[in-house]
């Protein structure tokens, strides 16, 4: 029989002890969770609160980088110019940057003694401390997920598309808008939820930069962090959430997106 | 408004220097082998080529590989180039219904590209490109894509079309056949320069290259011809019928008005006798053309039935004769 090679069986073992690393916390959770008192742990008001915030901080953060996320895209995949690996580098870099780093960057860059501190407070505008803050954290680390799905799409994306749209005497606003972008439309989807789901799961840049005020700043992980030293059995339902969160972001991108 | 432009762009050792012009109305052919720069002319004339800056201006372009876009319905399709020149949603669309029907396409407007056979998306692709009223219509091989029985039903549209078009049209193809039934003139590229610009009916009579001479299905002979004789550039001389030809002449006679023998012909009118050896033979049709190498090198199209009666096979010896009167020559252009 063609295209059949011997089954490499060394590799099973290895293979299973992985998967079993990456399953056995999930299960962890789901066994020590406390089950009976679930609902009066979630109906406190202060996990309402820390999950509405999350929520609304989270899309908050991907509009955000859809606003300007997708023109960056766009610049980095369509435009010719000098410095342009330079700068994907630098638009990658939060990918791999460690959170805590990238707080520490927003609050030298936009906090009360940072660069643009003066300038922001001049104007009436305090962002660190502020849900604003956390928007900010969380589009900071979440936006380079939805940059490069969405440049990765537009460098492969058929130009013949966009050629026969300008023959056709279309603007190059026209034809971004009805032509392009219609076009990288999955791509984007796949991307937004990404970035959504990266900025749900924020945790370091956020309490580096916004801090850490219930109702405020006190998003989801920050409120699981800190619920571990006060009741365990809070940030175990806490984490049940995000879990439960992140299967739904992970259901969608697979029915939707993903899809082979 | 007319067309009269020179297009000249430069790519690596590739030059395109061509001139085009045109009145309203005429459709223009360009016929070339692949690689002569067909495509990168149309290209520069719809403004796609960076180096050229041709006509701002909106043109209705066809593509061979019809470009729909995908996302859109046919009736999208077409209303697009309208609703870019910001002609509002509903009155582009019922522009867009008018020419989805001269088209004959009505019942797929709805229809996304993917669910439009070949030769329904190319009249999609076309009433596209029309419905704007362009000056400019550039068809870029557009019954290539197409199967051979499509082909002929979306030429016969492409005939009406063309014809009813007022605007300038060039239409690039590599089919002869497309140049001679729809073109009013046919322009003929080879190598990035034009080496022939005919009516259809005078580029089949005389070929100028032997590229353009095999698309006609003929045999050409290049010479210097004096007194009624042409003096072939490759050996050997032809009679001609025409005594007041003289300088840089061509030749072409049908393969099927050569006659081909196993003797020489003593008893013969013909005026031009040579001894030849067969190359090859191959089926066209019900006739077999056989190659003979002279000089000169001809094409000889004889019946299946002679090839038996003669036993001609290559490496044979024979003898062609060829009658003034069925040789057209005239001044190399």
């Amino acid at each position: 029989m063609t295209g059949r090679s011997r089954t490499p069986w060394g590799l099973l073992a290895p293979a299973v002890l992985g998967l079993l690393f990456l399953v056995t916390p999930l299960v962890g959770l789901l066994v020590r969770a406390p089950w009976r008192r679930l609902g009066s742990l979630l109906s406190d008001p202060t996990v309402g609160q820390a999950l509405r915030l999350s929520l609304l901080s989270a899309t908050l953060a991907t509009l955000l980088s859809l606003a300007v996320g997708v023109p960056l895209a766009w610049v980095l995949a369509r435009l010719d110019f000098p410095g342009r690996r330079l700068l994907r580098a630098l638009v990658t870099l939060p990918l791999v940057l460690p959170p805590v780093v990238g707080g520490v960057g927003l609050l030298y860059a936009f906090g009360r003694r940072g660069v643009l501190g003066p300038a922001l407070a001049d104007l009436g505008i305090s962002l660190s401390f502020t849900t604003a803050g956390v928007v900010l954290a969380e589009a900071f680390v979440a936006m380079p997920f939805l940059v490069v799905t969405v440049e990765g799409a537009l460098a492969a994306g058929d130009r013949r598309y966009e050629e026969a749209a300008t023959t056709l005497g279309a603007s190059g606003w026209t034809t971004f808008r009805r032509v392009t972008l219609p076009l990288v439309a999955p791509s984007i989807a796949a991307g937004s939820v990404l970035c959504f789901a990266r900025a749900l799961g924020e945790f370091g840049a956020t309490i580096t930069f916004a801090g850490n005020l219930p109702g405020t700043t006190q998003t989801m992980p920050l409120a699981v962090y800190l619920a571990l030293e006060s009741d365990p059995d809070a940030a175990i339902a806490l984490a049940l959430v995000l879990l439960a969160l992140s299967v739904v972001v992970l259901v969608s991108l697979r029915e939707r997106w993903l899809r082979p | 408004m007319s067309l009269a432009t020179h297009v000249q762009v430069e790519r690596g050792s590739f030059t395109l220097d061509v001139p085009i012009d045109a009145d309203d109305g005429e459709v223009l052919a360009v016929l070339g082998p692949n690689g002569a720069g067909k495509t990168t002319l149309l290209r520069a004339l719809a403004g796609l080529e960076r180096q050229h800056f041709g006509p701002d201006r909106a043109v209705g372009f066809v593509f061979q590989d019809y470009r729909l876009f995908p996302h859109l319905s046919a009736r999208e399709n077409v209303a697009f180039p309208l609703r870019s020149k910001g002609i509002r949603r509903v009155e582009a669309g019922q522009v867009a219904d008018t020419w989805l029907a001269r088209l004959g396409v009505t019942d797929q407007a709805a229809f996304k590209p993917a669910e439009l056979s070949g030769g329904q998306a190319q009249r999609v692709a076309l009433a596209r490109a029309l419905c704007a009223q362009p000056a400019l219509l550039l068809l870029d091989e557009p019954l290539a894509a197409l199967d051979a029985a499509t082909r002929v039903e979306v030429r016969a549209v492409l005939h009406q079309q063309l014809r009813d078009f007022t605007g300038v049209a060039v239409l690039v193809t590599h089919d002869p056949l497309d140049a001679l039934s729809l073109a009013d003139r046919v322009v003929v590229l080879e190598g990035g320069r034009v080496v022939q610009q005919a009516r259809p009916a005078d580029l089949v009579r005389r070929p100028a290259t032997a590229y353009v001479a095999a698309l006609a299905g003929l045999n050409l002979m290049r010479g210097t011809a004096t007194g009624g004789v042409l003096q072939l550039d490759g050996g050997g001389t032809l009679v001609l019928g025409d005594r007041s030809l003289s300088g840089r002449a061509l030749a072409v006679v049908r393969p099927s008005a050569v006659l081909v023998e196993r003797d020489e012909p003593h008893a013969t009118s013909a005026r031009n006798v040579y001894p030849g050896r067969v190359t090859g033979l191959e089926q066209l049709g019900d006739r077999v053309r056989v190659a003979v190498t002279g000089p000169p090198d001809l094409f000889v199209d004889v019946t299946p039935a002679a090839v038996a009666d003669l036993r001609l096979a290559p490496g044979d010896q024979v003898w062609l004769s060829v009658k003034a009167t069925d040789l057209e020559a005239y001044p190399e252009p």
